[in-house]
């Protein structure tokens, strides 16, 4: 069994897709952001996150879903700062020896994410600036439904961000 | 004592600054630090206490090295 999770400064990159021996279902869902927040054009995502106890959180989340679902790898990696339009700010992959226990797992892991881990994010509208640092951060709407299902290729030669 | 709490999200921009100091008791525990956030902002009673990156359980003593931070609603993803 094996996990990572990380915070990584801006967009995620495309990742490269490496299969454990004894993996069955391999499953990618990665968060995108959407161009219209209630309607509204906007230009980015702008994501406070509360660095170490978010860490601590998505680390202890992970384990936990590694041992209920008895998962074989999970790696989660979520931005913070601000993230353009069609980038991805959010991944979590999953390695399981079958599908049900692997689908089932992704969901309930974003269920609890959405609740236990310190993240907050704002929109940045087209003709807005974002804030550089901490501040006032105005969260306006957590641009739920934003997300979008995408499936892993193995095109791609470059590696996750770290 | 006086402690310090972390603020972020709707919080943060409720009080309109990053963190805020309040009184308390000496030896306090979680539940105490909570009234006395709630008892100068009333609007911050639906948020958690999360001491040194982990949320609190009420009954949890505060020492004075301890990093406090309050956990509103998130939205990551």
């Amino acid at each position: 069994m094996n996990l990572r999770a990380e915070i990584v400064d801006g967009p995620l990159r495309p990742m490269k897709r490496s299969v454990g021996e004894g993996t069955g279902a391999f499953v990618v869902f990665e968060g995108v952001v959407r161009g219209l927040e209630a309607g509204k054009p906007i230009r980015a995502l702008e994501y406070q996150v509360y660095e170490p106890m978010a860490k601590k959180q998505l680390d202890l989340l992970a384990r936990r879903i590694l041992l209920e679902y008895g998962l074989l790898d999970i790696a989660v990696w979520h931005s913070k700062g601000v993230v353009g339009v069609g980038e991805v700010s959010f991944r979590l992959v999953i390695e399981g020896s079958h599908r049900q226990e692997s689908l089932e797992a992704v969901g309930e892991f974003i269920e609890r994410m959405k609740r236990d881990v310190p993240i907050w994010k704002r929109p940045v509208f087209a003709d807005a600036k974002p804030s550089s640092k901490r501040g006032p951060s105005a969260v306006e709407s957590d641009g739920a439904g934003s997300k979008s299902v995408r499936k892993a290729t193995s095109k791609s030669k470059r590696k996750p961000k770290r | 004592m006086k402690v310090k709490v972390l603020l972020f999200g709707a919080e943060e921009k409720s009080v309109g600054r990053p963190s805020v100091d309040v009184e308390v008791a000496d030896s306090p525990r979680a539940s105490d630090v909570l009234k006395a956030l709630c008892k100068r902002w009333p609007e911050l009673k639906r948020a958690r206490l999360a001491v040194n990156h982990a949320f609190a359980k009420g009954d949890e003593r505060i020492g004075a090295k301890d990093e406090l931070a309050l956990i509103g609603m998130v939205s990551g993803g």
